[in-house]
């Protein structure tokens, strides 16, 4: 129920059919290769857990698991599936972050955490798994604490060939104030493989350590 | 027609069903005035002793433990989001229990941690160490705030977190986790503490835990292995549970159980959670288990380069110089 509450409830993410242009420009050559097919994914809930310091049996309400998952949407969308179709993160990137971790995430941990380093790509198919929510309730079973975990395999054309990319995501949410109901990311343990025929690599990065 | 008409007495009724009703919305009022009146007091009450210094424990159940934020982290700069200025917590074990009281600091490990190069030391302190013209593990009776000034002053630093826990507690916890595998160092034969142990890697239960950290008779230092023989149960502890710590139902399910049974003065659970995360983000294979050089006995004075070895652990919360 709460499933498919939250599948509907989310935006669709990328459009496969977004670029909007139909004319054929015979006079102007492009060196740029067109986007020829993107399909993106939209992420569902799989597993739900929740752990309390407080009273037993808190759940996570339909309202702020919609609006933790859909900032998780947001997170693939603009740092994921963004960079592959426009060589650019996306504009709502860094306000995904607290202030705690969004240096971190825009900086150091940026390559690990987005696929800027993969640049455009021709052709895009993703798979995501189930997200497993877990969150964490405090003395007064107030939720404080929600973490989404989910993988997601990207298989793109990049100009230097076939590329899989995938993420093993856990992205740990608090909200920035009590009285707001917005979600923001305050840790993160993000593992990155990218493969393509020249190599394998795989980096990860984690975020939120300060105390 | 009217209803007087009909019955004659009905008029002489309604004066008295007035008054009953005059009666009892004032009784109401009045309950009404008493219950908020208490619920004022109460709420002031409570804010008051808060204010006082009076702090009631948030855990829901047996407290096992109890945490103390003893000065800000606010001194640490923040580079990009992450501190680089090293800060200290005290881990105390009093030997409270059914039938000894006082609580004593009978197991006293400074951990240091130096967040920007993702080290650690821990610093054991003998509880015969003199300071004050006493044992230092007698701070601890005064409370553990009492204990880390103690503590602090000796090395030189400010303790910016404490951590007390009692026997009952101590087991409570490592009950909690699961038991803890340690590598036991020696032979343990002890039937005061109930330790018996061949060495080698071995899980313990809570009470067999609890009988490796307090068996001092086998050694002929005494306290001396003991205290070490404690930094190396609480680094296989550190071990296991950030095994566990690895991802975040991990973390939530330790937070839930501290927050359940800890005690917590000055630090919530958001605290910890940062706190943990840093924590665990250490390396227990890296960190030294240094035991402070003494001399003399009873009450013990500082050893040959025990001031050195403060002083090396003081610059940057970690001891780089060898030992």
């Amino acid at each position: 129920m709460l499933c498919s509450a939250l599948a509907l409830g989310l935006p669709l993410g990328l459009s496969a059919c977004s670029s909007g242009g139909s004319k054929t420009q015979a006079t102007t050559a492009t060196t740029r290769p067109p986007v020829l097919a993107v399909k993106t994914s939209v992420l569902k809930i799989g597993s739900v857990d929740v752990e309390s310091a407080g009273p037993p049996n808190v759940q996570i309400d339909t309202a702020t698991g919609k609006a933790v998952l859909g900032v998780a949407q947001g997170y693939i969308n603009d740092a994921l599936f963004a960079p592959l179709k426009t060589g650019k993160v996306g504009a709502g990137y860094g306000a995904l972050f607290d202030t705690g971790v969004k240096a971190a995430a825009t900086g150091a941990d940026e390559a690990v955490l987005t696929d800027l380093d993969v640049g455009r790509v021709t052709s895009l198919s993703t798979r995501a798994t189930p997200v497993r929510l877990s969150a964490l309730a405090g003395p007064l079973g107030q939720l404080m604490y929600i973490a989404t975990d989910f993988q997601l395999t990207l298989k793109a054309t990049t100009a230097a060939g076939p590329s899989t990319m995938t993420h093993i995501v856990e992205l740990t949410f608090a909200q920035p104030a009590p009285t707001t109901k917005t979600w923001l990311v305050t840790a993160y343990r993000v593992t990155t493989v990218r493969k393509s025929a020249a190599a394998t690599t795989t980096t990860t990065a984690t975020g939120g350590t300060t105390p | 027609m009217n209803a007087d008409a009909v019955n004659p007495n009905a008029s002489a009724a309604r004066p008295k069903a007035r008054r009953r009703l005059h009666r009892r919305t004032k009784r109401v009022l009045l309950a009404l005035a008493g219950g908020t009146t208490a619920l004022v007091l109460g709420c002031v009450g409570i804010f008051g002793a808060w204010l006082a210094g009076v702090h009631v424990p948030i855990a829901s159940g047996a407290t096992y433990l109890r945490v103390e934020k003893l000065a800000p982290i606010s001194t640490i700069d923040r580079v990009g989001g992450a501190p680089t200025k090293p800060f200290f917590i005290l881990l105390v074990g009093n030997d409270s229990r059914p039938g000894v009281g006082g609580a004593r600091g009978d197991a006293l490990h400074l951990l240091g941690v130096n967040p920007a190069k993702h080290q650690a030391t821990m610093l054991d302190i003998p509880r015969d160490t003199c300071w004050n013209g006493d044992k230092i593990n007698a701070g601890n009776t005064r409370g553990p705030r009492a204990q880390a000034d103690d503590v602090g002053g000796l090395v030189g630093v400010q303790i910016s977190y404490v951590v007390d826990v009692d026997f009952a507690g101590f087991t409570g916890l490592v009950d909690g986790v699961g038991g803890v595998d340690v590598n036991v160092p020696t032979q343990m034969h002890d039937s005061y503490s109930g330790a018996y142990f061949s060495p080698g890697l071995q899980h313990l239960t809570s009470s067999q835990a609890l009988a490796f950290s307090r068996d001092r008779h086998d050694f002929p230092t005494s306290d001396i292995v003991r205290t070490h023989n404690q930094g190396i149960l609480i680094l296989a502890a550190m071990r296991q549970l950030r095994a566990k710590m690895q991802n975040a139902p991990g973390e939530f399910k330790l937070l839930a159980l501290l927050g359940r049974h800890a005690q917590l003065d000055g630090i919530g659970i958001k605290d910890l959670y940062k706190l943990g995360r840093l924590a665990f983000s250490l390396n227990p294979d890296q960190i030294q288990n240094i035991t402070m050089p003494y001399t003399g006995g009873g009450c013990l004075g500082l050893g040959a380069g025990a001031q050195g070895l403060f002083a090396d652990l003081r610059d940057d919360g970690i001891v780089e110089s060898p030992h």
